[in-house]
């Protein structure tokens, strides 16, 4: 048996409250690995084409890694998947915390769900077992209370706990399933998915060991990173350590931070929103994952008697895409509305991105009279209305009044709302753009444009990166012979498509090994790793074919549900140039932009026009071996 | 005529402010300005080839020259969040 795995998926049918244990061959795990690949992979071979994603006979999966349970610093994240209610393409969302390392310790190396309990349920696995509980008297219950109240019930302070909170149980399309109460499994809906299955909670306990081949293998990266992180991440770290949102200022500056529904050029007052700010006003600790000595989490205490105006620390704090989305997106500048938000969308279970997104959107609408106080139940949508932010938020987990609407996402509104408002539909496959501004970033750009699970940041190209002799750069080209030189965050070049090429593979890959993405190891360190948890030989062109067989696959089930390359693309307004601030004059022409697409189709030895992987590319990536193995 | 200059995310870590306000010579330009902040921080002096530098929030040229009030901020590749 290949080290890293235990041999055992556990499948569960929530409708006969059945389940088996499946035992896959060393080809699965050697291919796959884990997370995104092991998602697409169990979604062509058991979830019929067209499934409704809120049918019962939809697919939930929790996938962790070979590395999981390796204490390997950064493994502390694992994968969730299946099909998307918010986009109907692959759902897969990475989340940080505790829960996977103490899943894969349960002797499970990935948990299937399927069916539909006939009332609301939670799983209770530990130790090669696993039960399904009645969670009757959970049902509505914010995640706070859930998890204090399953420990409770199952007498374990060390029970790690996913679950939904009332959007899940409401089938908001974009709610989330929280980890440890602060860490999200933000986005695609996987939450409506969760909650169509009246499965409100998986807890879990484990104490069996994951076996790992060559320990001295994996204790080079650990103790490289041990000595280097404080240098390589600094703007994680140093100082006060403000983790993401510590660079939100900077953003601003660059350009960079999304204001105005993607329709100003600048925001104006980025200290108000700014790490700084946050940490002399609600500062409270800092906090972590499994295996993590960065401690890049924030968290933040305002005691205070309005519950909307409390910051309860068990909440933890916001990252950089909540700040912006909730914050600057909206207008916002009041930060505890937006802290605020963030917070309740822990609570409730919600996608602070497409939250953040949809208000905006409706206060667009707002603003251009499309809507007005009689739709929206008397609440004043102007730009900047933070008490009417936090307000939304309760709304759109309740569903109640103007939140069904905003429940519903950008795209879903548009429809509603009629085709004057699809300019501001600021969506990609179905999904609200993150916080990254494709004019200051063009590969982040592309990558919206192409990642199978609609626009998505963590599986993209950071484009200032790779403005100047960076070691990112240096990685990239640690694996060419044909060297590529430090390129304008513009650009939109034959070599800015092939760092968007290796690096999209090396995201992929990422999602699969479900190494945290701020972590600043290079391939050297993940094939040691790999290698000597799995004890197979992976090289580096072995990793970059695990994220390319990754997009490979979840490219195929796309493909499979109706998605076509004419879906690989972005909004006109983040294409089009602002007239004034950092970015004036940027702009990308529709023929220079479908270039690139193509061009990476080619280099992923995809059809150049229909973006359909080619026989040559399933051969090279072993996935002939793996539709051998079956899948419908 | 004075200048303002901010050190943003972590880069006040390195130079140990947040930010500085300066009495430049007239006529300065943006790069004799860094130049100046390389001697002076020379810690800073391998990262700023990969900084970020804005003059007034606004992306420009380094040969421009520096008015009085102007404030320029210099700050690290924003990616990542």
């Amino acid at each position: 048996m290949i080290g890293g795995a235990h041999g055992k998926i556990l499948h569960i049918n929530l409708t006969t409250g059945q389940t088996h244990i499946e035992t896959p061959s060393d080809d699965f795990y050697r291919l796959l690995i884990g997370g995104r690949a092991v998602v697409a992979y169990l979604l062509l071979r058991d979830l019929p084409s067209h499934t409704d994603p809120l049918s019962p006979d939809n697919l939930l999966i929790f996938a962790p890694g070979l590395m999981q349970g390796t204490n390997l610093p950064g493994s502390g994240r694992h994968g969730v998947g299946g099909k998307s209610p918010l986009t109907g393409a692959i759902g897969s969302s990475e989340v940080g915390g505790w829960w996977g390392h103490e899943f894969k310790q349960t002797g499970f190396d990935a948990l299937v769900i399927s069916g539909r309990a006939s009332s609301p349920v939670y799983l209770w696995i530990k130790d090669d077992q696993a039960e399904i509980r009645s969670a009757d008297y959970l049902w509505g219950l914010q995640t706070a209370e859930t998890q204090k109240a399953i420990r409770k019930e199952l007498a374990g302070a060390r029970v790690r706990i996913a679950q939904i909170g009332p959007a899940g149980e409401n089938r908001v399309l974009y709610a989330a399933i929280m980890h440890d109460v602060n860490r999200a499994a933000g986005r695609n809906g996987l939450g409506a998915l969760m909650g169509s299955k009246n499965l409100k909670a998986v807890a879990v306990r484990g104490t069996r060991q994951v076996p790992v081949k060559a320990r001295g293998k994996v204790t080079m990266p650990a103790r490289w990173l041990g000595e280097n992180y404080k240098d390589l991440m600094g703007w994680l770290t140093a100082g006060i350590g403000q983790g993401t949102q510590g660079a939100l200022v900077s953003q601003a500056y660059a350009g960079g931070l999304p204001t105005r529904n993607w329709r100003a050029p600048i925001f104006e007052h980025p200290e108000t929103l700014s790490g700084d700010r946050n940490y002399e006003m609600f500062f409270k600790d800092r906090d972590t994952c499994h295996a993590c000595p960065v401690r890049c989490k924030q968290v933040f205490e305002n005691p205070n008697e309005n519950p909307d105006r409390n910051l309860d620390p068990d909440y933890g704090g916001a990252e950089y895409e909540s700040m912006g989305a909730l914050g600057s997106l909206c207008c916002v500048e009041d930060n505890l509305a937006v802290l605020k938000a963030s917070e309740l969308a822990n609570a409730y279970g919600l996608d602070t991105i497409s939250t953040g997104a949809s208000i905006a959107f409706a206060m667009e609408c707002f603003e251009k009279g499309i809507i007005t106080t009689q739709d929206t139940g008397g609440l004043d949508f102007r730009w900047g209305n933070g008490e009417v932010l936090v307000r939304a938020v309760h709304l759109i987990a309740k569903r109640e009044g103007f939140g069904d609407l905003l429940a519903q996402g950008v795209a879903r509104m548009s429809k509603v709302l009629g085709p004057n408002t699809e300019p501001f539909n600021l969506t990609v496959k179905g999904q609200e753009l993150p916080m990254h501004e494709p004019r200051q970033k063009a590969g982040m750009g592309l990558a919206y444009a192409l990642a199978p699970m609609g626009a998505d940041h963590q599986v993209g190209v950071h484009d200032p990166d790779f403005a100047s002799e960076t070691r990112h750069l240096k990685r990239v080209n640690s694996a060419l012979e044909k060297k590529i030189a430090p390129l304008p965050t513009f650009d939109l070049s034959e070599d800015k498509v092939r760092i968007l090429h290796q690096q999209l593979n090396w995201t992929h890959l990422q999602d699969c090994a479900l190494n945290c993405h701020f972590y600043c190891y290079d391939y050297e360190h993940l094939a040691a790793a790999l290698s000597g948890v799995t004890g197979l030989s992976y090289g580096i062109h072995d990793l970059l074919a695990i994220g390319a067989r990754a997009q490979t696959l979840a490219r195929l089930f796309n493909l499979r549900e109706g998605f076509t390359a004419a879906d690989d693309r972005i909004p006109k307004r983040v294409m089009r140039a602002f007239d004034r601030g950092p970015l004036a004059g940027i702009e990308y022409s529709d023929e220079a932009f479908a270039w690139a697409i193509r061009r990476f189709y080619e280099l992923m030895k995809w059809d150049p026009q229909t973006g359909a992987p080619s026989e040559e590319c399933l051969r090279e990536l072993e996935i002939d071996k793996l539709i051998q193995m079956g899948w419908k | 005529m004075k200048i303002t200059i901010k050190f943003l995310s972590y880069l006040h870590t390195t130079v140990g402010v947040k930010m500085l306000e300066r009495d430049v010579a007239p006529s300065l330009t943006l790069d004799e300005l860094l130049q100046i902040l390389k001697t002076e921080f020379p810690q800073l002096a391998r990262t700023i080839p990969n900084l970020t530098v804005t003059l007034n929030r606004q992306i420009v040229a380094p040969q421009i020259r520096l008015k009085e009030g102007d404030e320029v901020a210099l700050f690290p590749p924003v990616s990542g969040g």
